[in-house]
């Protein structure tokens, strides 16, 4: 399964936010651990999902991934290639963005079709007008915008439609993998279902690969063909979709699913497994950051701090207790 | 919350001691007394006798070391002009100030708030737009523009209300009505679209609904949630208005004849009085200071968040 | 069990902009027993809050007005009621929790203190110092917050989201109401975090013997915590019934498309069903179905007039002319 192409790489990526501290203040400088030591592979072609909760690090990965904000150590490749601030242009060319707010994310002066085209304007200068819409009309086509409409500005739109108006902007460079940021969180619920099928149609058409960010388990299932779940800064497992929820190790990924309310009344959903909330990111717990509120922390957990590891078939999970099944299994 | 004091208090001081010690280097810059303290004509031996027992021959840094000791000690020298102890020179002088100041610094804040709070609960009427005209003409117009119309009106046509002074006896309010208005005006107008935004922004507050939601008198809702969370920005401007008010005070004694300090101030700088000068703006320095340590204890009281970082 | 603890008859409240007049909420009819737990679904915009609200009158007066109908609680019309009677039965016989539970406390008064203000408002004594702390502190433990002897002197902001959420249900709760209105009392948590607040409220519930009006935009919160379900959209309730009907049996095509256009857990599909276009605002008066521009069936019959609200079953009612067809 690994000759695919791998398009990302992200080896031990960390982020540090230092926590602001008043003049008089004393004693150590305080961090949030945005992100703690995450890798992870992404393959050509693939949707490679991102769940986790408020905190987590999520979007920050995504950031330190577009290399919006600098990593405090750990490399990112892509195609093999380290990305450093002289290739980044080029990166930048392949890797786009589409955010959450399908409000705040577009400059509320600029007309849609200058939105749309301000990609071009930083990657390809030089282009004429005629070249520009022989770009920008098949990319908008495609995302069910009319051409005729990209002179109105983006409070003329509905939510759908300025998300459709972001995905066309990522789009017109005509980049290999999108990173998409919660895209459909902001959405109502029939709208969701639109910008959704958008995403897989475009992907089967022009093969994007994704990476995809979301809180909703039952969004990330949808569109993924593999899921990492974080939790406090790390990726507490990482799986193929059928694989994760078939076979599911980590405690967190199981109270995850059990805690998503299912719409349907005859089926027993939403459960509360766990206590409390996640412990915050500048003071994150010795150990497995979950062994506060997992259910079957052990001693071990508190004090040594699990890694991820590949429990056959790819699928990685960081849990103590999984680990030692495992090794139980090679002893017998 | 002790320790937050002594904080502030220590870097207040920190803060009047360098304001005190660039004025006095600033006035040295403008040059020097002795030209107007000696007749036409004087013979430069004179002049030199002159600057010699006023230790101005010395160098910078040592007056500056001289200075500063005395003032430690509680000298803050003599008036060249007026040839008395600054101290002395003072002391009348601000408890004139300072009876026009307070009684405007009450007024603005009193009458601010209330055309605030009013404005906003009568939002959109006809009450709202008047008052808030009058803070745009309160906001844009001079002081002593301000304090002109009043004399023409008050004191040349209906002649109720003297022109200049400080009066005396029971007289001496009508003196200070004029005077009083004139230096509350800009700051009131200031306070009161503050509060009028503020009060507005938080009305719409979901914590509002909160409040009525517990079944709360609209009444309560009011005094108890809107106003409290609503001054916060207040009380911060405040602090600032202070210094405008002070500032304002100069313009305004020079105006109505009040002999205050701002006048003194004023006048000692031209005559390029060292020691009057220097001692004045320690004077609103140390004021200013104190009513700003004032506003943020009091801005703990009213914001958890930052009494949090009075511990 | 069977007695109505509130009726709501025909309850119009429309939204007035410098232009248009927006019916928020048109004509919305519907009762609710002792003990149940109503669902109001839709997107947003389709009028769940506005109903919600009006139930209590907490609307902005400057915008809105509740233009008809009858709120009848207790022998009262609340449609009707003072400024006075509406704070007797506000946080004492009906209270509310809201989405955000970290603006909808006061930022700068203790949790204790809020939850004792409510109190206060509504009890007819004085209440002992110790008494009130030691109310205060079992309700803060019945509502699941650890160590209430410590938190009852901490600021909304020292408290997570999830806490904050359960000092407003404490406060709800406090005087003992009839009914509690929730206004998409999760959507600011987190899921695992949503998950023990709505088994929280489900607990409290029995326990208080309260009726709950939950609203909601997640399908899947409304199935598990509902008896009955009513569907909003546009203003207007499209659809009425049982928990198991609306999901098991929809007659209305917008319901029918929601529920297709979710993403399933259980199931793998390649592409959900959508409903096309994009959720309108109406203006009044709307005289055509005000699904009909996005639905797959509408015929000219559809925007002739808009259609009732009528019996398709049971204890189910759709508003669609072709409610009885079976579509798939």
């Amino acid at each position: 399964m690994d000759n695919r192409e791998v398009l990302i790489e992200a080896v031990n990526v960390k982020k540090y936010f230092p926590v602001k501290r008043g003049w008089f203040e004393r004693g150590e400088r305080k961090t949030v651990k945005a992100l703690d030591g995450v890798s992870l592979v992404l393959y050509k072609g693939e949707t490679l999902g991102v769940i986790g909760e408020s905190g987590c690090g999520k979007s920050t990965l995504a950031r330190v991934i577009m290399q919006l904000v600098p990593a405090t150590a750990g490399e990112v490749y892509y195609k093999g290639n380290k990305v450093t601030p002289e290739n980044i242009m080029q990166f930048r060319r392949q890797v786009q963005m589409v955010f959450q707010d399908p409000y705040s994310s577009l400059d509320p002066r600029m007309s849609v079709g200058r939105i749309i085209e301000e990609p071009l304007r930083v990657h390809m200068k030089g282009l004429t007008a005629v070249q520009k819409e022989e770009i920008v009309r098949p990319v908008v086509a495609k995302v069910g915008i009319e051409y005729e409409a990209l002179v109105k500005y983006p409070h003329e739109f509905s939510g759908g439609q300025r998300q459709r108006i972001g995905i066309a902007r990522a789009m017109v460079t005509n980049p290999e993998l999108l990173i998409c940021d919660e895209p459909v969180s902001a959405l109502d619920m029939s709208i969701q279902a639109q910008v959704l099928n958008l995403f897989k149609g475009l992907q089967k058409e022009l093969g994007f690969s994704y990476l995809f960010i979301s809180h909703d388990m039952s969004v990330i299932k949808h569109v993924s063909d593999r899921i990492a779940v974080m939790y406090l800064g790390k990726i507490v497992e990482l799986a193929d979709k059928k694989e994760l929820f078939d076979n599911t190790l980590h405690p967190y990924t199981k109270a995850l699913m059990n805690a998503i309310p299912v719409p349907d009344p005859t089926v027993e959903s939403m459960k509360a497994d766990l206590t409390g909330e996640p412990p915050s990111p500048i003071n994150p717990p010795k150990g497995c950051s979950f062994h506060e509120r997992c259910p079957y922390a052990t001693a071990r957990c508190s004090e040594e701090t699990p890694h991820l590891t590949d429990m056959g078939n790819g699928h990685m999970v960081s849990c103590h207790l999984c680990h030692g099944a495992e090794r139980e299994v090679e002893n017998a | 919350m002790l320790s937050f004091i002594v904080k502030r208090v220590l870097k207040g001081l920190l803060c009047v001691w360098f304001i005190w010690t660039l004025i006095f280097f600033l006035v040295r810059l403008t040059g020097d007394p002795t030209g107007w303290m000696l007749p036409d004509g004087a013979t430069s031996a004179a002049v030199k006798e002159l600057r010699e027992a006023m230790h101005l021959d010395e160098p910078l840094t040592k007056q500056y070391v001289d200075s500063l000791g005395d003032l430690l000690k509680g000298d803050a020298g003599r008036s060249y002009y007026y040839k008395q102890d600054v101290r002395k020179l003072y002391s009348e002088r601000l408890q004139n100030t300072v009876r026009l100041a307070i009684p405007a610094f009450i007024v603005a804040i009193i009458i601010g708030v209330s055309f605030g709070i009013i404005a906003a609960l009568k939002h959109n009427t006809i009450f709202d737009r008047v008052l808030m005209m009058i803070t745009i003409i309160g906001h844009t117009m001079p002081s002593f523009c301000f304090g002109i119309i009043l004399i023409i009106i008050f004191s040349v046509q209906l002649g109720w209300l003297p022109t200049f002074g400080t009066g005396r006896g029971a007289d001496a309010w009508k003196h200070l009505v004029m005077p009083m208005l004139t230096l509350a005006w800009g700051p009131m107008s200031s306070i009161a679209r503050l509060t009028r935004g503020s009060l507005l922004d938080v009305m719409t507050k979901e914590y509002i609904d909160g409040a009525r939601m517990k079944g709360l008198s609209e009444r309560t809702v009011l005094i108890k949630h809107a106003l409290r969370n609503s001054l916060i920005p207040v009380v911060t401007s405040v602090g600032t208005q202070i210094g405008n008010i002070i500032s304002g005070a100069v313009v305004v004694e020079t105006v109505f004849a009040w002999p205050g300090m701002g006048q003194m101030l004023v006048n000692s700088a031209k005559q390029r009085d060292f020691p009057t000068v220097q001692y004045g703006i320690l004077l609103v320095a140390f004021s200013v200071t104190f009513v700003n340590i004032l506003v943020d204890v009091s801005y703990g009281f009213l914001n958890p968040k930052i009494r949090e970082s009075f511990k | 069990m069977d007695e109505n603890i509130i009726e709501v008859r025909g309850l119009k409240t429309y939204y007035y902009t410098a232009t248009k007049v927006i019916p928020a909420a048109d004509d919305v009819t519907f009762s609710m027993k002792k003990g149940e737990v109503l669902g109001i679904v839709g997107e947003s915009g389709c009028g769940k809050t506005t109903v919600a609200r009006s139930l209590v009158r907490l609307i902005n007066k400057n915008t809105a007005r509740i233009e008809a109908g009858e709120i009848l609680f207790d022998n009262m019309d609340l449609s009707k009621a003072t400024p006075r009677e509406l704070s007797h039965i506000r946080g004492n016989r009906i209270s509310m929790i809201f989405q955000d539970p970290f603006v909808s406390l006061s930022p700068v008064y203790t949790v204790g203190n809020q939850i004792a203000e409510v109190m206060r408002a509504h009890s007819k004594e004085k209440i002992d110092r110790h008494e009130e702390r030691r109310i205060i502190i079992d309700l803060m433990k019945k509502v699941g917050i650890p160590s209430p002897e410590m938190r009852i002197k901490d600021y909304p902001y020292q408290l997570s989201g999830g806490m904050q959420q359960r000092i407003m249900i404490a406060i709800a709760l406090a005087c003992r109401p009839d009914i509690l209105i929730a206004d998409e009392p999760t959507t600011a948590l987190d899921v695992t975090v949503q998950a023990q607040v709505l088994e929280l409220i489900r607990d409290l519930k029995d326990e208080f013997q309260m009726s709950v009006i939950l609203i909601s935009h997640n399908l899947g919160i409304v199935a598990n915590m509902c008896d009955r379900i009513l569907v909003m959209y546009g203003g207007a309730v499209v659809e009425e019934g049982s928990c198991y009907d609306i999901f098991k049996n929809p007659k209305h095509p917008y319901t029918r498309g929601l529920l297709k256009a979710i993403p399933s857990l259980s199931e793998d599909r390649d592409e959900l069903f959508s409903i096309p276009g994009t959720v309108p605002t109406f203006t009044v008066p709307v005289t055509t179905c005000r699904f009909a521009d996005r639905c797959p069936h509408a015929t000219e019959q559809c925007r002739c007039a808009e259609p009732e609200l009528r019996d398709v079953g049971p204890g189910h009612k759709a508003r669609c002319v072709f409610a009885d067809r079976e579509w798939d």
